[in-house]
């Protein structure tokens, strides 16, 4: 870093052009007299309640008017959307899908399940009275799958 | 901002007035606050716009950092000199503000002022028998913000408050808190990028 090496008086003579750059007329005789009125206001937003902060902020910038307005809009739909919804949600089990019955194939049960569950007329006489009001047609698997088109 | 600024010296010889009014300022005395503005105001105004070569961020960001300093006032404990502090918020607030433009062009130059043509560095500079003499104060001055701007933040910050506002190493060195060795290097290191830049007019 050897400073005497480069010649850097050029460039510091430029640089002295930087100098000269001043800002409009008047400027630094204002400048004070802005930041002192804006510390007052800020005080006095400061000072004020929470409703007239929120209510000079809005009438200052209409863009968070906007925003209110759509985070209560949204608010709103949220709210009368999770009531609907309670309502009308079924309770306990009662809410889980239901299977077709008839549409079960016993067919692919296991051999003892199936003579359990025979449909055929019987001999036995216990419970005939409680079949004799419930005797649903079995549906053969073949005509519930689709048949293979070899 | 039409001289460059004293060095550190300066800043030292006021600090017994800087201690009084800060005091004061303290217990709310806005007459006080104003004064210490008017004391610092051209400097920390130039040290930014020459970071920021930019009047309108200038302009805010020097507001800002007045009004962020009298609302952290209650907690200066005069560590430092209050010119240094003050600084020291200046040049945070900038740096944040220039990385949060970083993508945007923004030179926004002031004008030169009347003394311009008649600045001996600025008449042996222009006057010379350069390939570039006819150039005009006005070209120099575009060209020399953009190579400035080209710059990194730190080294920019390093050429503006020494070879522009005339601050001393040791008091460069406080206000972004490093050792003046570090200081030394960023400034050479930014002369010869801002050489190399503008070599077609430094000939």
């Amino acid at each position: 870093m050897n400073e005497e090496g480069q010649n850097f008086d050029r460039l510091r003579q430029a640089l002295a052009l930087k100098r000269h750059e001043t800002p409009p007329p008047r400027y630094f005789t204002e400048l004070p007299g802005k930041i002192l009125s804006r510390l007052g206001e800020l005080e006095k937003f400061e000072d004020a309640s929470l409703w007239t902060r929120l209510g000079r902020l809005i009438g200052e910038r209409p863009i968070f008017a906007t925003g209110a307005g759509v985070a209560a809009g949204c608010a709103l739909l949220a709210g009368i959307g999770f009531i609907v919804l309670q309502d009308t949600a079924p309770t306990g089990t009662a809410s889980m899908p239901t299977l077709p019955v008839h549409n079960m194939a016993f067919a692919d049960a296991p051999r003892g399940v199936t003579d359990s569950l025979s449909l055929a007329p019987s001999n036995s006489n216990a419970g005939k009275d409680l079949f004799n009001s419930f005797q649903p047609t079995a549906t053969p698997a073949s005509a519930i799958l689709p048949s293979r088109a070899d | 901002m039409s001289q460059p600024l004293a060095s550190a010296n300066t800043a030292s010889a006021s600090l017994p007035e800087d201690v009084e009014l800060v005091r004061r300022a303290q217990n709310d005395d806005l007459d006080a606050y104003d004064e210490l503005i008017r004391r610092y105001q051209e400097r920390i105004y130039g040290t930014v716009y020459h970071m920021t070569s930019n009047h309108e961020d200038a302009n805010d960001l020097v507001q800002e950092t007045f009004i962020k300093a009298h609302r952290a006032l209650k907690s200066f404990k005069g560590d430092s000199s209050f010119f240094t502090w003050v600084y020291r918020i200046a040049v945070n607030k900038t740096i944040n503000h220039l990385k949060q433009r970083k993508n945007r062009s923004g030179i926004s130059l002031n004008d030169l002022d009347f003394n311009a043509e008649n600045d001996p560095d600025l008449v042996a500079l222009i006057s010379d028998k350069t390939p570039r003499r006819d150039a005009a104060l006005s070209e120099l001055q575009e060209k020399l913000n953009e190579a400035m701007m080209k710059l990194s933040d730190q080294h920019r910050l390093v050429v503006a408050l020494h070879d522009v506002q005339g601050l001393a190493h040791e008091e460069i060195a406080k206000i972004m808190a490093c050792n003046t060795g570090t200081v030394r290097s960023r400034l050479f290191y930014a002369r010869q990028q801002l050489q190399g830049h503008l070599s077609d007019y430094l000939k």
